[in-house]
């Protein structure tokens, strides 16, 4: 019983574990220019950040803001994210699907968000509510690049929280 | 009025007394001089045995340190040391770099979350475990080693994990090897110094847990603010220095359970009566004429294969230690002032304070930076309290846990950011001095090679009933009051382990001269066995039992010796039957010991008794009523196993005694009489052929004859060799088969003689239903 479970944890780990495509080392190619990082904010808000080194345009790369909610892993695609009636809707999950679930995809350095999820409990506070946005780089068939997610966290006071 | 026959002593002369009292024993016994000897060889020593154990009385007078430690040295608790500081490791990686491993996994924050829970149940799980490895043999250093490598290797390997499923399985190896930290270490700790040391040791130990918690942030936040690289390297980095550790902590060894304490008082115990009994022979006491001692165990107590106690023995051994049952509460606050304090202070700084996860990270170094002279200063305060009185030292952590509730209010309710702070450090630093304490107490007040179990068993409840319920706890209260009045509401039940903390020590002493009486009497018995002197086949020594909260057993001591009959005698109520359950382990007593040739049965499991010869037969018919006669008497010998012959032997002469179960073989045993039902009861010795049976109210109900029919039978069995104890409420019958009575009345044995002097003690009879008897038969 004992080697059993040693075995199947074994092949667990193995299957699970990897030595490519893993990033070691961080790396800046977009920074976020606002808000500032723990800054309180209103709705709407501007989310802006800077990429010199990435081209991006419709086909890929591009990129996926991911408001108050983990983005998809590496290799992932955003079809992830959407239920079974939309994948079977032809064009879906388009821009607007994805933006309805705090995930806004642009292909320019900047989204507004309109709404912000309701915080979970322990991310309430007196001071403003703390929300979270992290950003990804997408390839041209919906899919993460690599590991690298830049965040930037603020507080929204609770009067102009979505649903 | 003639004088109660209550204490050993008394009684010994009374034993003196019997014109026959061993009918199938060779050699002379002196049954009342060597219980007398027991107990003032235990009183003599115990003085002695609390100074060995660190218990002077005075504060005074304390060898330092390094004295201390004699030739072990400071390697030990700094190998142990490091192994708990870079268990630290995991824990702060998780609690740190939380979002970056949730972004680049793409799990969620509460998934994350979730898996630091699983993990803290994985650590509860490995716990006892891990105590029952390393029960038997010294594998303790090799396991501390080998947990600690496995720890390594997990945290290196989290450096690689590509998805859900990876960073959990490697929670999970890194939980159990945790598991170690909490029921092996504090034992190994405590018996590679001696014990004027170990309250330093165990706070220094504490301390190394707290360096981990300065040190790891500040790594963390050099390789990934300094040094510009990503939460995987941080894991590989620890992991690293974890394995460097790991390779420090090789040479750790395992001398072995009260290798410098217990063993240390059976070698004064042996000293003293080297020169009190001039002749004795010298004999190690490992073996003897009966072989009943066989081999000395992994602590150096005489210990028979046979009755060496098991893992749940040991178990329920410890939770019968009052001290270790006080001690829950405290227990249960150690876990909340862990993972949930720490992770809702989190919550807390973020959002009152907005400290983002660097701000955190220092705050948290800050505070756990405070708590190491805490708990040094402790170390060497508490080794001075606990020396001069253990009771003193639990009712200082006491008032410092109470130090935690206005900490916690402070910090949480104060408007000043400095304010703030300082009462978290209050928290920090009270919160330290926790762990030293509660397992210098814990690991005293249990016998050396159940240390292990008692500090798993610790470790479960902080684990669980701590971290788990503090969760809970916060969670609910900070979903709808928010994080700061979460950590207030926490404040209650941290207060009710000072409350308890500051209780326990009136028990301490008391369950630590428990551990030294046990210790005093197995050498004793060694002794004494060495000597070739004869000791009783039973000898239940100062039995106290209580149900739940309801004391029935005062101080008993009582005593058969090999094919004796015996009649325990006395009112409704006044504990017969208690007693006979604490003989055969039915129930088992919260003070006192049960010896069987020689070996200590105490906490020894009933089926285990019925092996060494033990057989009781339950007052009420026992019987199984659904089954048919000869069915019965083939569970009786289910114990038997695959010993077909034997048991085919015990029906026929089950049959033989009693023509008439004979004739109802295929009988339901309800459909039999009231006589017949208590001759098939009796059928078990026949089966079992114990060496000690032990019958409860064998004539209740029945009429004479059918009772005449039973004693004969009794007889017969004594004529084999089986020692009988009779519980009776009828003298004349009890008199009629008996050489030695016992009268037990509220608890308390109030006669202990031949049985015909019973009838001279009208002060017992006459406030009974034995008057009458009495008179009869005078």
């Amino acid at each position: 019983m004992r080697r059993l479970a040693g075995l199947l944890l074994s092949a667990l780990l193995v299957a699970s574990c990897a030595v490519h495509g893993l990033d070691f080392v961080a790396t800046s190619a977009i920074q976020i220019t606002s808000p500032a990082n723990r800054a309180s904010v209103l709705l709407p808000l501007q989310i802006t950040w800077t990429a010199p080194s990435i081209h991006s345009s419709p086909d890929g790369p591009y990129f996926a803001v991911f408001v108050d909610r983990a983005p998809v892993q590496p290799g992932q695609s955003l079809r992830a994210l959407a239920d079974s009636s939309c994948n079977s809707t032809p064009g879906c999950p388009d821009v607007s699907y994805l933006a309805d679930r705090f995930v806004y995809v642009t292909d320019t350095t900047s989204v507004t968000v309109d709404a912000l999820p309701a915080p979970i409990a322990a991310s309430r506070s007196t001071i403003g509510d703390l929300h979270q946005a992290t950003i990804v780089l997408i390839d041209g068939n919906g899919r993460r690049i690599g590991e690298t997610a830049y965040t930037v966290e603020f507080r929204a006071a609770g009067d102009h929280v979505g649903a | 009025m003639a004088p109660e026959t209550r204490k050993p002593a008394k009684a010994a002369a009374s034993r003196k007394a019997k014109t026959d009292p061993k009918p199938k024993t060779a050699a002379p016994v002196d049954e009342g001089q060597i219980i007398d000897d027991l107990d003032e060889g235990r009183l003599r020593m115990r003085g002695r045995a609390r100074a060995i154990l660190g218990i002077t009385g005075e504060e005074t007078g304390r060898p330092s340190m390094l004295a201390a430690a004699g030739t072990v040295g400071w390697y030990p608790v700094i190998a142990l040391g490091l192994l708990v500081l870079v268990d630290q490791f995991q824990d702060c990686l998780l609690l740190i770099l939380g979002p970056e491993i949730s972004q680049t996994l793409g799990i969620s924050k509460g998934l994350l979350a979730f898996l630091g829970i699983l993990k803290t149940f994985t650590v509860m799980a490995a716990t006892l475990p891990l105590a029952a490895y390393v029960q038997r043999g010294r594998r303790r250093a090799m396991t501390a080693t080998a947990t600690g490598l496995a720890f390594a290797l997990a945290t290196m390997l989290c450096a690689f994990v590509a998805n859900l499923w990876g960073l959990l399985g490697l929670l999970v190896v890194n939980g159990a090897s945790s598991g170690s930290t909490l029921s092996v270490h504090p034992s190994l700790l405590v018996d590679s110094y001696p014990p004027e040391a170990r309250v330093r040791v165990l706070s220094l130990y504490r301390a190394a847990v707290a360096v981990g918690t300065v040190v790891a942030p500040l790594l963390i936040v050099v390789v990934t603010v300094a040094a510009d690289l990503t939460w995987r390297t941080a894991f590989l980095v620890l992991g690293l220095v974890s394995l460097a550790a790991v390779i420090v902590s090789i040479r750790l060894r395992d001398h072995g359970y009260g290798a410098l304490d217990t063993d240390e008082i059976r070698r004064e115990v042996r000293a003293q009566s080297d020169t009190s009994d001039t002749s004795d022979t010298g004999d190690t006491g490992d073996t003897d004429d009966t072989g009943a001692v066989g081999r000395l165990g992994e602590d150096g107590e005489a210990v028979h294969p046979a009755t060496e106690l098991g893992f749940f023995e040991i178990i329920q051994r410890v939770l019968l230690v009052p001290t270790f049952v006080r001690l829950v509460a405290a227990w249960a606050a150690v876990g909340m002032l862990s993972f949930p304090f720490y992770t809702y202070l989190f919550f807390y700084l973020d959002n009152r304070w907005n400290m983002g996860v660097e701000g955190r990270s220092l705050f948290l170094a800050l505070i756990a930076l405070v708590s190491i002279p805490c708990v040094l200063a402790f170390g060497s305060l508490g080794e001075g309290l606990y020396r001069r009185d253990p009771g003193r030292m639990m009712r200082l952590v006491g008032l410092t846990t109470g130090l935690i509730v206005i900490g916690l209010v402070v910090g949480v309710e104060s408007p000043i950011f400095v304010v703030m702070i300082l009462g978290f450090a209050v928290v920090s630093g009270a919160a330290a001095v926790l762990a030293p304490a509660l397992y210098m107490v814990t690991l005293s007040v249990v016998p050396p090679t159940m240390r292990p179990h008692a500090a798993g068993l610790a470790g479960l409840i902080a684990a669980g009933a701590g971290s788990i319920g503090g969760l809970l706890i916060l969670s609910s209260i900070g979903g709808r009051y928010g994080t700061g009045n979460a950590l207030v509401v926490l404040a209650l039940p941290i207060a009710l382990g000072a409350w308890t903390l500051y209780r326990a020590g009136a028990q301490t002493t008391a369950d630590i001269d428990h551990v030294i009486d046990d210790v005093v009497e197995h050498e004793e018995i060694a002794v004494l066995r060495s000597q070739h002197r004869h000791l009783p086949m039973l000898a239940c020594r100062h039995i106290e039992f209580a149900y739940g909260q309801l004391q029935v057993l005062f101080d008993v001591d009582f005593t058969v010796d090999e094919g004796e009959r015996v009649a325990l005698l006395g009112t409704n109520g006044a504990g017969k039957s208690t007693l006979l359950r604490v003989v055969s382990g039915l129930g088992l007593p919260s003070r006192g010991a049960v010896h069987f040739q020689g070996a200590d049965i105490t906490y020894l499991d009933a089926e285990r008794r019925l092996d060494l010869g033990i057989t009781q037969i339950p007052g009420g018919r026992a019987i199984f009523g659904p089954l048919s006669v000869a069915d019965n008497l083939r569970v009786y010998g289910h114990s038997l196993g695959r010993d077909r012959k034997s048991l085919q032997r015990g029906i026929d002469a089950t049959f033989e005694a009693f023509p008439r179960l004979d004739e109802r073989r295929n009988q339901l045993a309800t459909s039999l009489s009231g006589g017949e039902q208590q001759m098939l009861a009796l059928g078990k010795a026949f089966i079992l052929q114990p060496q000690l049976l032990l019958i409860d109210e064998l004539s209740l109900g029945l009429a004479p004859k059918i009772v005449g029919e039973l004693l004969a039978m009794v007889r017969r069995i004594n004529e084999t060799g089986t020692a009988i104890v009779l519980v009776e409420q009828s003298l004349n019958i009890a008199l009629s088969i008996v050489d030695h009575a016992y009268f037990m009345e509220k608890g308390e044995i109030r006669f202990d003689g031949p049985a015909p002097d019973l009838l001279g003690r009208p002060d017992l009879l006459r406030s009974v239903f034995l008057e009458g008897a009495a008179k009869g038969l005078g």
